[in-house]
């Protein structure tokens, strides 16, 4: 079957004009098709041009922030770019100055401009530009740290720079946050001639670009914080060596420029506080870190007393217990003095940590800055020349540097070093002084002492350097020698008693060594080495190391008297003791200072503090060993007043070992 | 040159002689007649249609450079709208040629070789040089007074120099009354 086609079925009907009419219909339809299509694609087009637009700008802006360490340099790259991709006439940086609620945006030099030359009045009048949060654009982006357009800018109220803006008519305008993380950091602002809203997406791609930028100031932070912490001492806060040895010849600078007169200038305060140490041993290093924190807040408190008058003031943690305090003043010596005088007695009051009460012992060496000092670290050094002087001399001492000092620090050193080596060869020797019965002055027991035997045969005594050993630490091997030495004398002088009663042997204890956790491991296997009887070994404790730290000498002296070692407390009298104290630590034996008794003469005698002492002893069940009897007026007193034991030059000097036995009537056994 | 200007040109001429003209235009010149606004086509292409509408109209080059120009303009209107809208007034329109029109004009049509403008500014008047290699600056004061009238305004349209007199640019300029 064939089918006729329409245009066939109608050919013959249809006239030549109406043919053309439908044909020009069919073109007209065909161009208005193709004029959508082209629409179509142009759209599509345009979409795929500005995406691949903003994405080359992002991918620009990101690539160079991920190379970029300066926060300003990213600002005023994307400034210049979002401004040109923008097609802008005005790109500005912000940047987030202040601290917490007091923060606001600040302008920057950094722009970018589209025609330089017309955008001057706006320029002068965005500088030292403040923009408080809650303010219209840029400030509002504290509250809301999203882009945001605003289509007449200078319209709106509270925009100070609207005239300026007008002026250059300037109308829309965007601003863009720079995020660091949560903080707003920074922000961009943009202007241009017209009220146009961006394209749709742009504000979205600024967000982006913000957090790009953003990461430069987060990297940045972060190298602060690392270099904060290379030279912040991270226990205290306070600036470390490092931080002072950085900043140290541009604080010398500035403070010779105080200098008017020859009087004034940079000194430097060299503190060292004592008690660490044993804070550290006794209660762990977390309270050792407490009590230099609390020292640390001691001393800023100092410093920030100190704030309202003249000079600059730089307070650092050297290490240990060492800190400084350095202060630039036209009256330096005074200046110092007050300083010196205020550290210590920020230092005095007992402080408590972890629940016991710590009692610092400060010393200060100062030394001021002299023209000829090449630096900090002269300066440095003779101040703690003279810290080493301050300690010797004793606690609460302030010493000034001079020139001698270092004579004398050298010696130390040369001291110091033959102490090392005496230490290793062994080169000391006791002696001991006999304690005897004062009604007969039969010898009850020996004390001993240390000399240190030098390599001219020469014997030291202690005081000589006894306080060198206690700077240095070398006290605690003194001690152990000392012990151990004294420990075979006890079996020495029991092996010579044969059939009489033996003799003991009082060793002085020092703090330090006494402050160490081990110390009654150290006696115990001594003893246990040695053989000696424990009977026979009496530790003296001076009354400072044994209230030092209460609870822990009392835990110590039980520990000790229950291996059967007796404890005596010695230099009575002379410390600060509490007699609660006291009575709750298990002595055998107290010995009273030779102060009370050594000055004590037939025309203007004062018994009163032996009495006391003599009555406090009998009551806690304390044996009374009175120190210092120079003569028989002082023995027969004392005699008369009760006391049963003593120790003097009256009785006997310190002995060698051999003199002290024969002293004590004691025959060698044949062959030992 | 982008299709978009054989397009425009083809209205223009049609609207104004005819569209047999436009088939006449476009045999005499040899022309393909096949332009999408997207496409690009040789520049001579345009400049032989233009030739073939001399001969056709026996009008001289400028004079029918100017009015297909002038006669664009609405059309452009009736196409991209926002061109205008973003401008108050026919200088803001011709200042914002470089900064915000041939910008857009190149996201529409990728690779348009769109003219730059030097602007030299006065009370009121303004010269614009042109320099460009395709030297259409009569099509380009044709669009300025298009302009003009689009906004209802009194211009006219000059030009001090120009390239076809051997000068380096063209220097159009405008002032109103």
């Amino acid at each position: 079957m064939t089918i006729n086609r329409p245009s066939d079925a109608f050919a013959g009907a249809e006239d030549v004009l109406a043919r053309c009419a439908r044909l020009e219909r069919q073109l007209a339809r065909e161009r208005a098709a193709r004029k959508a299509a082209e629409d179509i694609a142009e759209q599509g087009l345009r979409d795929y041009y500005l995406g691949e637009q903003r994405l080359l700008l992002l991918s620009r802006i990101a690539s160079f922030a991920n190379e970029c360490t300066d926060p300003a340099d990213a600002l005023r790259f994307a400034a210049e770019q979002v401004r040109d991709h923008l097609g802008w006439a005005v790109g500005h940086a912000l940047v987030v100055n202040g601290e917490g609620s007091n923060q606001y945006l600040e302008g920057t030099d950094a722009w970018s401009l589209r025609d330089p030359q017309l955008y001057f009045p706006f320029i002068d009048a965005s500088r030292n530009l403040i923009a408080w949060p809650g303010d219209v654009l840029p400030g509002c982006l504290f509250a809301d740290a999203r882009s945001r357009f605003v289509a007449d800018l200078p319209a709106q109220p509270g925009f100070t720079r609207a005239a300026a803006a007008r002026r250059c008519r300037l109308q829309g305008a965007i601003a863009v946050p720079v995020m660091a993380g949560r903080d707003l950091a920074a922000a961009l602002e943009f202007f241009q001639t017209d009220a146009n809203p961006p394209e749709p997406g742009v504000l979205e791609i600024l967000d982006q670009i913000g957090a790009q930028i953003g990461r430069v100031f987060t990297r940045r932070r972060h190298a602060d914080q690392l270099l904060h912490g290379t030279l912040t001492d991270p226990v205290t806060g306070l600036p470390n060596r490092a931080a002072l040895e950085r900043d140290g010849d541009a604080l010398l600078r500035a403070g010779r420029a105080v200098d008017a007169d020859g009087q004034g200038g940079v000194a430097l305060l060299c503190i060292g506080v004592d008690g660490l140490q044993l804070v550290n041993d006794t209660l762990g290093h977390a309270a050792g870190d407490s009590l230099l924190q609390a020292i640390a807040d001691r001393l800023r408190a100092v410093v920030a007393a100190l704030a309202d008058r003249p000079g600059l003031a730089r307070l650092a943690r050297l290490g240990g217990h060492i800190f400084v305090l350095m202060i630039a003043a036209p009256q330096r010596a005074a200046a110092a003095n007050a300083l010196a005088g205020a550290v210590h007695a920020a230092m005095g009051p007992v402080l408590e940590v972890a629940g016991h009460p710590v009692h610092l012992a400060t010393h200060i060496g100062m030394a001021f800055d002299r023209p000829h000092y090449a630096g900090l670290d002269e300066l440095l050094r003779d101040a703690d020349v003279a810290l080493v002087q301050a300690r010797a001399t004793g606690p609460g001492h302030s010493i000034l540097f001079a020139d001698a000092m270092r004579a004398e620090a050298l010696h130390r050193l040369e001291l110091e070093a033959a102490l090392r080596t005496a230490i290793e060869a062994g080169d000391f020797v006791l002696h001991y002084q006999p304690i005897v019965a004062l009604d007969d002055g039969r010898v009850l027991g020996f004390e001993a002492l240390v000399r240190w035997r030098r390599d001219d045969g020469r014997l030291v005594m202690p005081d000589q350097f006894i306080g060198m050993a206690e700077v240095t630490g070398l006290i605690i091997p003194i001690g152990t020698w000392v012990l151990r030495e004294a420990c075979r004398a006890i079996v020495r002088l029991r092996a010579q008693a044969g059939r009489q009663s033996a003799v003991y042997v009082a060793v002085n204890v020092a703090a330090q060594q006494f402050q160490r956790a081990n110390f009654v491991a150290v006696v115990r296997d001594i003893l246990l080495e040695t053989g000696a009887d424990p009977a026979m070994l009496r530790l003296e404790l001076t009354e400072t190391s044994a209230m030092a730290n209460p609870q822990q000498v009392r835990r110590m002296v039980a520990e000790l008297r229950a291996m059967g070692v007796k404890m005596s407390l010695d230099d009575f009298g002379t410390g600060y003791s509490s007699l609660a104290y006291l009575q709750a630590i298990p002595f055998d034996t107290v010995k009273v200072d030779s102060v009370f008794v050594r000055h004590q003469i037939a025309d203007g005698a004062d018994w009163s503090i032996v009495t006391a002492v003599k009555a406090m002893a009998d009551a806690m069940g304390m044996t009374l060993v009175v120190e210092g009897v120079e003569n028989e007026f002082q023995r027969a007193a004392l005699a008369r007043l009760g006391c049963a034991v003593g120790q003097g030059y009256y009785f006997d000097p310190p002995l060698p070992e051999a003199a002290a036995a024969r002293r004590a009537g004691l025959v060698a056994l044949q062959g030992a | 040159m982008k299709g978009v200007i054989f397009n425009l040109v083809e209205e223009v001429v049609a609207a104004a002689f005819g569209p047999e003209m436009w088939e006449r235009l476009l045999d005499t010149a040899d022309a393909s007649g096949v332009y999408t606004s997207l496409g690009s086509y040789p520049d001579q292409e345009l400049l032989d249609i233009v030739g073939a509408a001399c001969t056709h109209t026996r009008m001289a080059a400028p004079e029918l450079l100017r009015t297909i120009g002038t006669l664009a303009i609405p059309r452009m209107y009736a196409r991209f709208p926002h061109f205008f809208d973003g401008a108050p007034d026919a200088r803001s329109f011709v200042l914002s040629l470089n900064g915000i029109i041939h910008p857009e004009v190149r996201k529409l049509y990728a690779g348009a070789g769109c003219p730059h403008f030097h602007y030299t500014q006065a009370d009121a008047a303004l010269t614009l040089g042109y320099n460009s290699p395709r030297k259409l600056c009569h099509l380009a004061e044709g669009f300025l007074i298009g302009a003009a009238g689009h906004y209802g305004e009194a211009v006219t349209v000059s030009q001090s120099a120009c390239m076809h007199s051997g000068d380096p640019a063209c220097h159009i300029h405008l002032a109103w009354d």
